[in-house]
């Protein structure tokens, strides 16, 4: 059973980053230990050292006193350390159990015949003795992402694994079944197995770690038992003296102009693909002055819907009204008539990485009508408007000309809010928009958004992070299989009966 | 916020300018690919020395060397930026070469049945070769944009068809000399001009030129060149961008098309040629796709892309005198240098055709 311990770890990225400096890092058999700390603070990277996908600069990884050398994650495994990472390790086209067998450590020997059934009998007792329960003969294409993250996990432990590095484990599990996984956290901690936790939610830590260690900047800050601190203590060493206030900051509420209705929805239903409603009845209006919040745990139709009003997804059915008038189905329509919008994928759907800073300012952006032209692009005005947008909104560029994937994440989401908001919009939908993003980065795009309110745009927010609406949000509503649960004021809501209706609970 | 600083000193990249970087990387590439060569030469028991001394100083040792090496480049630009337009939007035209066919015999067709005055002949030509290729792109680019067809398996299909039936509408136009299988010479006024007495050089390459500065004006400097480089790096963005995507596709397709119909033109109506033959036009078009990887999908790259290769084609006759090798092998030495050249390219778009792969996989989650 491992007691586990890195001394002096160092690891410099090459792209100059220090992502881990003098790190020394211990874990008990049989304890669940939290690994917390802000994005980039090099959480992940520590653990992908230990896993072997990360080769360490410096330092040394001991097991119960014996020094050992990982290079790779067959090397890990043989010494019983299990990582799941945040992007499971599946194969979509495979079934459960033919997933789980490519973890047979001879798998590779061709001439031994791979019998399958006693890799799904094997599953089977081990979802009974984990509590993680998977179906061996389901596709895994067929399983939503809390199932998939099982069958990550009973990899790991067909395999053997003692130790299990989990990467933010609950960042995909609605409340109801994050509650049911830290069940079975604990029940790995009664069978003497060694789990290491990282997230950077605070309450998560304290109801399920029995230690913590804060890592801030590639440093390690303290390790601490969680029976004495309180999740103000771990916000103070997460990011430092000073910043506690920063967790209870919520947003002034102003009584928005509840005649006006500046975007109304009306029995959207929207359909993917393969045919499925993924939005199927949702109808709300927002006001001017007023943040209206989307929650919901990811994959609930919130993407859909609001791709449905920004112009991109076809729409199936329902109406979309913009100050009492249709608002058509159209992308440029939807952008010419002023509607800001904020992507939830970055580099996905709002920018181009190759491209200069000045060159995605203008992605999205009415240029006949800002800039006026219909033919030629006149970098000049475009190169201005980038500069000033970047000392405006004070994005961390050396200039307009670099490409824009070589800025950090937080900068990049300031080129894409800066953008929406220069083309000072009557609405503006901002999807995930702190999503990745550190406090300080999440705290002015947040302030950006009150702004935006106080200026009296509707401003339409989704996003899976409860604690982001609950911060924002004027009128908060819940989405829960394409379907609107619930709408209600913030001050009627608590964390609680939020969460009962991110599980598809209805409110009263 | 840290990665952001520490890459503040990549090289600040202005998108509208050359990269010299990508410069040295494909001059370096070129010497590899001599080097290598070299070795094939010497192993198979010729001379390198007087190959590789040959191959240049027949394509830019001599004023009539570099003449036919300027002549050679002057079709080859064209279609070359035939493809970058269409790789930078995503598109993958390999029609280009059945496109430059009925271009060709579009321009052979103007010069067979008028014969007006040079500055009326000569534009209508163009067009005339242009509509050529536009045609030719048209049904693949409705299939791509309408139903979602691959446009590399239509415009292969396209080349095969357009190849037979060039071929075919070849022998209604035979030469009454001799046994000659290419059709007969067009009037004069529908040729392009001669620039110098030494040379086989004539003033197509000034249309060659003007259609680089136009399609380096489109992709940098107009809304609809912005619109398809952002289709091209990134379709989720276009989408966000509000680019429709079958317009895109649509245009884009028949302005490449039409650029490789006119690229036949630069061909068969230059001085030295006159007629339409499908034997010699073949290639004019697939290596206008390999000129644009070895210019990196850039107009001024797809231009010495065009020279490169103009230069190879030029000295491949001389090569063979000189030293006595087989055909075959001065091809397969040839090919070897463009293949080093062409790796950036293919590796870019690789690189562009796995990150939009990539994208699409995601979107179905």
């Amino acid at each position: 059973m491992p007691d586990l311990r890195m001394e002096g770890i160092f690891k410099t990225y090459p792209n100059g980053v220090r992502a881990l400096i003098d790190v020394n890092f211990e874990a008990r058999n049989g304890e669940i230990h939290g690994l917390l700390g802000e994005n980039g603070a090099g959480k992940t990277t520590l653990m992908n050292i230990l896993y072997g996908t990360i080769t360490k600069d410096a330092g040394s990884i001991y097991l119960n006193n014996r020094k050992v050398e990982i290079h790779s994650p067959s090397d890990a495994l043989k010494l019983g350390i299990g990582m799941v990472h945040q992007h499971f390790m599946l194969i979509p086209a495979f079934m459960v159990a033919e997933n789980v067998a490519l973890m047979e450590s001879s798998a590779k020997d061709i001439s031994k015949k791979l019998d399958l059934n006693k890799v799904k009998e094997k599953i089977r007792s081990l979802s009974q003795t984990s509590g993680l329960e998977v179906d061996p003969d389901a596709m895994v294409e067929s399983l939503a992402v809390g199932q998939q993250q099982r069958v990550d996990i009973i990899k790991l432990l067909y395999r053997g694994a003692n130790l299990l590095l989990l990467d933010e484990p609950t960042s995909v599990l609605n409340p109801l079944e994050t509650r049911q996984f830290f069940e079975v956290l604990r029940r790995f901690k009664q069978e003497k197995k060694t789990i290491i936790f990282i997230t950077h939610k605070l309450e998560e830590i304290l109801e399920v770690c029995d230690r913590v260690t804060v890592l801030r900047r590639g440093r390690v800050v303290g390790t601490a038992e969680t029976r004495g601190v309180s999740t103000k203590d771990l916000a103070v060493m997460m990011m430092g003296a000073g910043s506690e206030t920063l967790l209870e900051y919520s947003a002034p509420l102003r009584p928005p102009d509840e005649n006006s209705s500046v975007l109304r929805v009306d029995n959207l239903v929207v359909m993917d693909s393969r045919g499925i409603r993924k939005v199927d009845g949702v109808t709300f209006e927002i006001h001017s002055g007023e943040i209206f919040g989307i929650a919901g745990v990811e994959g609930n139709g919130q993407a859909e819907l609001v791709r449905a009003i920004a112009g991109i997804d076809p729409i199936l059915e329902g109406k979309i009204y913009l100050d009492g008038k249709e608002l058509k189905n159209s992308r440029k329509i939807v952008i010419d008539s002023g509607i800001g919008y904020i992507p939830d994928d970055r580099l996905k759907w709002g920018l181009c990485g190759n491209f200069s800073l000045a060159e995605n300012m203008i992605l999205g952006v009415d240029v006949k009508s800002k800039f006026n032209t219909r033919f030629y692009l006149n970098y000049k005005p475009i190169k201005r408007m980038a500069r000033d947008l970047i000392s405006k909104f004070r994005i961390v560029a050396p200039n307009e000309n670099i490409p824009v994937k070589s800025l950090s994440g937080g900068n990049q989401q300031k080129v894409i809010t800066a953008r929406e908001i220069s083309k000072e919009p009557r609405v503006i939908i901002a999807h995930e928009p702190t999503h990745g993003l550190d406090i300080s980065a999440t705290r002015y795009i947040h302030e950006l958004l009150l702004d935006l309110r106080d200026q009296g745009k509707a401003v339409l927010l989704v996003s899976s992070d409860i604690d982001e609406i609950l911060k924002l949000s004027d009128r908060i509503a819940v989405m829960s299989r394409g379907k609107i649960v619930g709408i209600s004021r913030r001050e009627e809501l608590n964390l609680e009966s939020l969460g009962l209706m991110m599980g598809g609970v209805r409110a009263k | 916020m840290e990665l952001g600083q520490s890459e503040e000193t990549e090289s600040a990249k202005i998108t509208a300018t050359i990269d010299f970087q990508k410069v040295a990387e494909s001059i370096i590439l070129v010497l590899i690919g001599f080097g290598i060569s070299a070795i094939v030469i010497q192993v198979a028991g010729y001379s390198a020395v007087t190959a590789l001394s040959t191959l240049v100083q027949s394509s830019i040792g001599s004023p009539s060397g570099l003449s036919s090496t300027l002549w050679e480049a002057t079709s080859l630009t064209m279609t070359g930026l035939a493809a970058t337009i269409a790789f930078r939007a995503g598109l993958f035209n390999i029609g280009v070469e059945g496109q430059a066919y009925l271009g060709g015999f579009m321009g052979f067709l103007v010069g067979y049945y008028f014969s007006f005055p040079t500055v009326i002949e000569i534009p209508l030509v163009i067009i005339a070769s242009a509509l050529g290729g536009l045609l030719w792109a048209l049904i693949p680019a409705f299939l791509k944009a309408y139903r979602d067809v691959n446009e590399v398996v239509t415009t292969i299909m396209m080349n095969y068809i357009g190849s037979y039936l060039v071929s075919y509408l070849q022998t209604i136009y035979k030469s009454p000399y001799g046994n000659a299988a290419y059709t007969s010479q067009v009037n004069p006024t529908a040729q392009f001009m001669r620039l110098f007495p030494w040379g086989t050089l004539d003033n197509g390459i000034i249309v060659s030129l003007i259609g680089l500065a136009v399609v380096y004006f489109i992709l940098w400097y107009t809304t609809i060149g912005y619109s398809i480089r952002v289709s091209g790096y990134n379709p989720f963005a276009a989408r966000y961008a509000g680019v429709n995507p079958k317009r895109m596709t649509l245009f884009v397709m028949l302005l490449s098309g039409s650029l490789a119909g006119i690229g036949g033109a630069l061909f068969t109506n230059s001085s030295i040629i006159g007629h339409f033959d499908i034997t010699t036009i073949t290639g004019v078009g697939l290596n206008g796709i390999t000129v644009s990887l070895i210019g990196q999908i850039h107009p001024i790259g797809t231009l010495l892309g065009a020279l490169l290769v103009g230069a190879m084609v030029a000295s491949t006759p001389f090569i063979e005198i000189a030293t006595g090798m087989p055909p075959q092998l001065v091809q397969l030495i040839t090919g070897i240098i463009v293949v080093a050249a062409s790796i950036p390219g293919i590796i870019t778009m690789l690189r562009t055709a796995l990150n939009r792969w990539r994208k699409s996989t995601q979107a179905k989650e």
